[in-house]
């Protein structure tokens, strides 16, 4: 990456228009994906154009300096959720058979009503200015700082996770284990 | 207060959680649902013997993420009450099989652990993670009857309702992170009373954050699964989702906006008394033309919210002592009411309400409790839901929201047309050929708790409104 940014900037390309005009190419293909994982006929497809989304939404937490959180959106999402969806797809007989199409008047008013929110939301966005966060932007947190601050000040939440994860194990055991007739 | 010696005030959530666990190896050796029923009860009387009693100085519990403050307490009491009587339930549930009773009572425990974290929560992520816990294992819960399609249908309903309305509730979290930084509610607190925020920008996250909990209170817009789960659920676990989440949901709302946001009150108010206004009546509308006798308390208790929710919008102490003693008294009816429709329906093997015809005639003892049940949830004097409706319309009235006491009487008054036909069907019409069976003890001793519990609080009340006095206050 950087090699390739020394080589532009030798040709008198700046490094600001490399970064804006990848991140620009970046959003547009995962906006792209994810029109296509709406407007998909098929199931299956859906969830494979859903991983590209997931991954391009991975490289946006590039941009924001969240190496961690990059790779764990790689990890989880990409690797166990949508491989999760595939193998539901493939393991549920005929779902991918018939083909999921709204009616176009379902269609238009589910446009209508997400345009509208994403308008509102937008100008909300909009409106402020002073976004905070916890640590000042830019500043990268390392590993080490994360792990005490799950140990110290985060040390209650995580462990109601690891609750949580267990009630889930339980239920999804009752749920579907296979009754013998 | 440090890490370690914070571990002291969540005594009850650890003995709950060991009791939860050891009743889950139990059941592999033992499936009689009596004993693990009196082991998951005394885990609960256990912890209601350990909860901490409130401090005079606000303790930092894990780093602010949880507090002790007598308004939890008073949340935590009626958690704990919740759970033993939805115990004994379903101890006298007979739908409800032996084979994974185990996990049943497993379940149950943990949702008592994620209700009691998330009425302690000071911090939006610790309310977040409590709230999708408990959201999480009432799924599990109402899908238990696995092999009855009502239930699977209500399960899949109410997950994915509950999903679309936590995504909500999340992106307005979010947002809440964005502007302040944090997700400390006293943090955040002192931000907004000092005025950092901009009317529109509050408004929005108010309305985000809003639906998640009114998904939790089954309020309108957010209440279409309501009839559909209660409906198909099993009737103990029904029971359990009419008044446990609901109160959660509104410990939640009133720690969250009376306390934290209070600053910003005049943007929420109008929004939040047309949800009442909407709630009142929607639910009881609809409640009118039911046939089903779930369904129709469905409706009854998204009314019932509604009520409850006036008492939020006056929201000086009088109205949240309103909530509080509302809240309680609903607890109480709500319990009683689904805890006869239990003890009917496992002799009736039916629904209903045409089929409670002269029930008074077989079932003397059980009609006279469902029709003490009905009388409250109407409100008639002296019972607990009398009083719990005076507290609220006396404060709205007193606050000027004369408009929001009016539309509450009416549907007061609305409501009582089809609590009434209940038990007119009971006493009134001829009972048709059906022997009563066996009725099973825990179940009944349940049910005069309850009972006892409602014509005490009318009768005798003043302990009652300094226990809600004394627990209206947040730190």
């Amino acid at each position: 990456m950087s090699g390739l940014i020394q080589l532009l900037n030798s040709h008198g390309i700046p490094q600001d228009f490399v970064i804006k005009a990848a991140f620009y190419f970046i959003a547009a293909l995962t906006l792209l994906f994810a029109l296509f994982v709406v407007l998909s006929r098929h199931i299956f497809r859906a969830a494979v154009y859903l991983a590209v989304v997931l991954t391009g939404i991975a490289a946006v937490y590039l941009f924001l300096d969240a190496e961690f959180l990059a790779v764990v959106q790689v990890l989880i999402y990409v690797g166990a959720i949508v491989v999760l969806f595939i193998f539901t797809v493939m393991l549920t007989a005929d779902i991918d058979s018939g083909t999921f199409v709204g009616t176009l008047r379902r269609m238009s008013v589910a446009a209508v009503a997400s345009l509208a929110i994403f308008f509102i939301l937008f100008k909300v966005i909009n409106m402020v200015t002073a976004w905070k966060t916890a640590v000042p932007a830019g500043a990268s947190i390392s590993l080490s700082q994360l792990g005490k601050s799950l140990m110290t000040g985060y040390a209650l939440p995580f462990e109601v996770i690891s609750l949580i994860s267990l009630a889930a194990l339980v239920g999804a055991l009752v749920i579907g284990k296979a009754e013998k007739r | 207060m440090s890490l370690i010696e914070s571990i002291r005030f969540i005594t009850p959530e650890i003995i709950l959680l060991a009791g939860a666990i050891i009743i889950l190896m139990f059941s592999l050796f033992v499936s009689n649902k009596n004993v693990l029923g009196v082991f998951a009860l005394s885990a609960i009387v256990a912890a209601s013997l350990y909860l901490p009693q409130s401090q005079k100085v606000e303790p930092v519990l894990f780093f602010n993420m949880l507090t002790n403050d007598s308004f939890s307490l008073f949340f935590k009491e009626i958690i704990l009450f919740i759970t033993g009587i939805i115990i004994l339930i379903s101890i006298g549930y007979e739908e409800l099989k032996e084979k994974y009773i185990g996990e049943f009572f497993f379940l149950l425990l943990n949702g008592a652990i994620a209700m009691l974290l998330a009425v302690s929560s000071n911090n939006l992520l610790m309310i977040y993670l409590s709230i999708e816990m408990l959201s999480l294992i009432s799924y599990i819960l109402v899908a238990f009857l696995k092999n009855n399609t009502l239930s699977s249908e209500a399960a899949l309903k109410y997950f994915l309702f509950g999903a679309l309305s936590t995504g909500i509730m999340l992106y307005g979290i979010s947002l809440v992170y964005g502007l302040f930084g944090t997700t400390d509610l006293a943090m955040i607190s002192k931000a907004v009373s000092a005025g950092q925020i901009n009317n529109l920008v509050s408004l929005i996250l108010l309305v985000l954050i809003l639906a998640g909990l009114c998904f939790k209170c089954s309020l309108v817009p957010f209440h279409m699964w309501a009839p559909d789960v209660y409906q198909g659920a099993p009737t103990a676990v029904t029971a359990f989702l009419s008044v446990g989440p609901k109160a959660v949901g509104f410990a939640v709302l009133l720690r969250i906006f009376s306390n934290n946001f209070f600053h910003l009150y005049i943007n929420w108010v109008t929004l939040v008394m047309l949800i009442s206004i909407f709630t009142m009546t929607i639910g009881n509308v609809i409640a009118i033309s039911q046939t089903n006798i779930k369904r129709m308390l469905a409706y009854s208790s998204i009314a019932q919210a509604g009520y409850m929710l006036i008492g939020f919008v006056v929201g000086t102490a009088g109205g949240i002592e309103g909530v509080l003693y509302y809240i309680f008294a609903y607890t109480l009816m709500n319990l009683g009411a689904f805890g006869c429709v239990i003890l009917v329906s496992n002799y009736l093997k039916s629904d209903a309400i045409e089929d409670y015809a002269g029930l008074y005639k077989k079932d003397p003892v059980t009609s006279f409790m469902l029709s003490i049940f009905l009388l409250s949830l109407t409100g008639v004097p002296p019972l607990a839901g009398f009083w719990g409706k005076f507290l609220v319309f006396n404060a709205a009235i007193q606050s000027k929201f004369i408009l929001l006491a009016v539309v509450g009487v009416i549907n007061s008054i609305v409501a009582a047309y089809y609590y009434m036909r209940i038990i007119k069907f009971m006493y009134l019409e001829e009972p048709k050929a059906k022997e009563i069976g066996p009725k099973s003890v825990p179940l009944q001793i349940a049910l005069a708790i309850v009972t006892a519990g409602v014509l005490i609080a009318g009768l005798y009340v003043t302990p009652f409104l300094n226990w809600v006095k004394y627990s209206q206050s947040f730190f």
